[in-house]
């Protein structure tokens, strides 16, 4: 990439004149017809592509354009297809490749449509070749942007380009993207993340920053509610589904901040909604792994396995119904009304109370310890009950951890995080196989009486119920070694410095 | 990504005509195309206004010290580069038979570009030899341009008989009458007949117009600088006989 910029903003319009006067005599020009453009920008909702500095836009005839952060650029013909997608909806070709393992689960959805006046001029060298493009567009408050588009094997044209351009009076260089040009006018901007006391100091009053960090997961609930009711993808739910419990952990772990009336009814609440979006985030998660599953298969054929899938699509399609019912229930909207309005009032007229560096220390170490606990009964030959609320603690801990994080020690807490995260694998791998077992057997009955399924079919199922229960024992082997450096002396030194 | 070749053994056939204005008509329908011109005559460079120059010549290609990627440039259109002639390539026969799978070099170094195009036009020199060979591996499809003669049909059956000999994965070969001219009979005779009785050789064919000629002149695609002209429009039906849209 060039240390130049290629890309600059000026007050009132560019004129061709102006361009060509500064590239002569190096370079001439050959300026096309001013136009205005539509371009629709996509993106998943949770912003993977500008995360990875990827910009993806189609015009209205319908063909796309991805732009990659070291200046690619690939096109595709005008994809028929009805947004929101999936990337492996899009056609074949190197745009559809590059965003497949980017994107999934999450759908490609449009972020913003602009519409400007733009005009492309070619920059061209003694041969009269093309070495550049410049694109010049208006945007917001009468200004506008020309940027460099360099052609490739023609870089040091480009940086000599900008260098003339940067030259030029009332021309200044931006660092922009079109990209995020483009979403000053839209409705949502990415974020750097959601459920953690931004801008509070260790001293903040503890009740201002939790009703902060609950506003911030209410805003996620109610965000994820449409795409999960129009089943964009999978993850509108499961975002939901989180931030849920991540309420539901705040309210259990540090609700004696807030007033009581408010937490006893409300985890009630938020309790009833865990258990409405539990039935069909667990088929969403069997679906998405049976292919890996059917793929692992030795005695059974894959496509044995086909009309358990079509049961299990068939029982979400069911499941699903019951759930938008409930998002869409007077008790699901009034839920998320009053929740919202007691937020706002939470903080009103509030002067005193402990501040949020005590109550993170506490209740940090608090957990800890309780996990600690229960990590240091636990052998390889341990129900899995105690497993499953060794792994509850756990999530609790991280909860707490990330809501916290700003206010810890940098270093304890990456340290703590890193040791926590990889036990948390361990115990996940440990319940969801045995969940899952559990599920294929019930599963395989309830076909079974439904006379839903070939022989064949079940006899796949009973593979898989043995590959879950390797897969379990695994889990269990390894389980003691990655308790280990959760309950270390290291550990708990850490532990005791988070809170400085 | 699928690779196409414009070939014959013949010279003076409308081999760069038909890889250039096939890789433009590519690319103006969105897809992320690449042209090759091996030849080291260098005219599908001279057409896009760049320079024949690559770095290292052939033997840094074959040999593997820089890739394939290096070496490409951007034309003047969008969605279509160039990997330019080299004068070095006329020595290409001599690095291939160096190496260990002479045969497979052009595939092997055309494979890293799989994720960055959809299709890849080879615009090949007219000879038999290692490079061609290597070009018959690595393609998907044969786009053999022919002047309708007797001795062109048997060159065709030859290449034929030769592809249909390759073992595992053969290109498919599509040949087209090229530089037709419609005042002679024989050529009328060949067109209208040829299609009919062997397998492969497309309906559509291209006359001998003088606009064609002209892209040397012009520098560029014909159905870039003459979009509306006969020539743009025998060359746009011959794609979508070829893509079968």
């Amino acid at each position: 990439m060039s240390a130049t910029s290629r890309a600059f903003s000026k007050e009132g319009p560019i004129d061709v004149e102006t361009v060509a006067a500064a590239l002569d005599p190096k370079f001439t020009v050959a300026a096309g017809t001013a136009h205005s453009a539509s371009h629709t920008w996509l993106d998943t909702f949770d912003w993977r592509l500008h995360a990875a500095g990827i910009s993806l836009r189609y015009a209205d005839d319908g063909s796309m354009i991805l732009q990659l952060p070291d200046g690619g650029r690939l096109q595709a013909p005008p994809a028929r297809v009805k947004w929101p997608v999936q990337a492996r909806e899009l056609p074949a070709g190197p745009i559809r490749s590059a965003l497949i393992p980017l994107t999934e689960p999450r759908a490609l959805l449009p972020v913003v449509t602009v519409i400007s006046a733009a005009q492309e001029t070619r920059v061209l060298d003694g041969e009269q070749k093309t070495v550049a493009r410049l694109l010049t567009e208006s945007v917001a408050d009468g200004a506008s942007q020309l940027r460099i588009q360099p052609l490739r094997g023609y870089d040091s044209a480009a940086d000599k380009i900008a260098e003339l351009l940067a030259r030029v009076d009332g021309f200044s260089a931006i660092t922009t993207t079109p990209y995020e040009v483009a979403l000053t006018q839209a409705d949502r901007r990415p974020t750097n993340g959601l459920g953690s006391v931004t801008a509070v100091q260790p001293e903040t009053l503890a009740v201002v920053a939790i009703a902060e960090v609950l506003k911030q997961f209410a805003t996620a609930v109610e965000e994820n509610v449409p795409g999960a009711i129009a089943s964009i993808d999978t993850e509108f739910l499961h975002d939901l589904r989180v931030a849920v419990r991540r309420t539901r952990s705040i309210l259990k772990l540090v609700g004696d901040v807030l007033p009581v009336d408010l937490v006893g009814g409300y985890a009630a609440d938020f309790k009833w909604v865990g258990g409405l979006t539990t039935p069909v985030r667990d088929l969403d998660v069997y679906l998405r792994e049976l292919d890996s599953m059917s793929a692992r298969l030795t005695s059974a054929a894959p496509d044995d396995l086909d009309p358990f899938r079509s049961f299990l699509v068939k029982h979400r399609a069911a499941e699903r119904r019951k759930l938008v019912r409930g998002l869409r229930s007077t008790r699901f909207q009034s839920l998320l009304g009053d929740w919202r309005a007691e937020l706002m009032e939470l903080t009103d007229g509030v002067k005193d109370g402990p501040s949020v560096a005590e109550v993170a220390r506490d209740r940090l170490s608090k957990a800890y310890r309780k996990a600690a606990r229960l990590g240091k009964r636990i052998t390889a030959d341990s129900p899995g009950d105690d497993v499953h609320a060794l792994r509850k603690r756990c999530k609790e801990l991280r909860y707490l951890l990330e809501v916290f994080k700003p206010i810890c020690d940098g270093a304890s807490h990456q340290a703590l995080l890193k040791e926590l995260k990889s036990l948390q694998d361990t115990l996940g791998d440990f319940q969801d196989g045995e969940v899952q077992r559990e599920a294929v057997r019930e599963f395989a009955a309830a076909m079974l009486e439904q006379g839903a399924a070939p022989v064949q079919t079940y006899l796949a199922m009973g593979e898989m119920v043995a590959q879950l229960d390797a897969h379990q024992l695994n889990a269990r082997a390894v389980l003691a070694d990655r308790l280990q450096p959760f309950l270390s002396r290291e550990n708990r030194a850490r532990v005791k410095a988070l809170v400085p | 990504m699928k690779v196409y070749a414009a070939y014959n053994i013949k010279g003076g056939v409308g081999k760069t005509s038909t890889a250039v204005n096939l890789a433009h008509l590519a690319a103006l329908d969105g897809h992320n195309v690449l042209l090759w011109d091996l030849d080291p005559q260098g005219a599908a460079t001279y057409m896009f206004r760049i320079q024949p120059k690559v770095r290292g010549g052939g033997r840094a290609l074959v040999e593997g010290s820089r890739t394939l990627d290096e070496a490409i440039k951007g034309t003047d259109f969008d969605g279509l580069d160039l990997v330019p002639a080299d004068f070095r390539y006329r020595n290409f026969d001599v690095l291939l038979d160096d190496m260990e799978q002479p045969t497979r070099r052009i595939r092997e170094l055309l494979r890293p570009l799989e994720g960055q195009y959809d299709m890849v036009f080879l615009d090949c020199p007219p000879s038999i030899s290692l490079l061609s060979e290597n070009v018959l591996h690595a393609v998907d499809t044969l786009l053999v341009p022919m002047i309708p003669a007797t001795l062109s049909v048997r060159t065709f059956d030859q290449l034929t008989g030769f592809v249909s000999d390759f073992g595992g994965r053969q290109p498919e070969v599509r040949a087209f009458f090229s530089m037709v001219d419609r005042r002679k009979r024989l050529h009328c005779d060949l067109v209208r007949h040829l299609p009919t009785e062997r397998a492969g050789i497309l309906t559509t064919s291209i006359p001998a117009l003088s606009i064609i000629e002209q892209m040397a002149e012009h520098r560029g695609p014909v159905t870039a600088f003459a979009p509306h002209s006969a020539a743009a429009h025998c060359y746009r039906a011959l794609w979508s006989e070829i893509t079968g849209s």
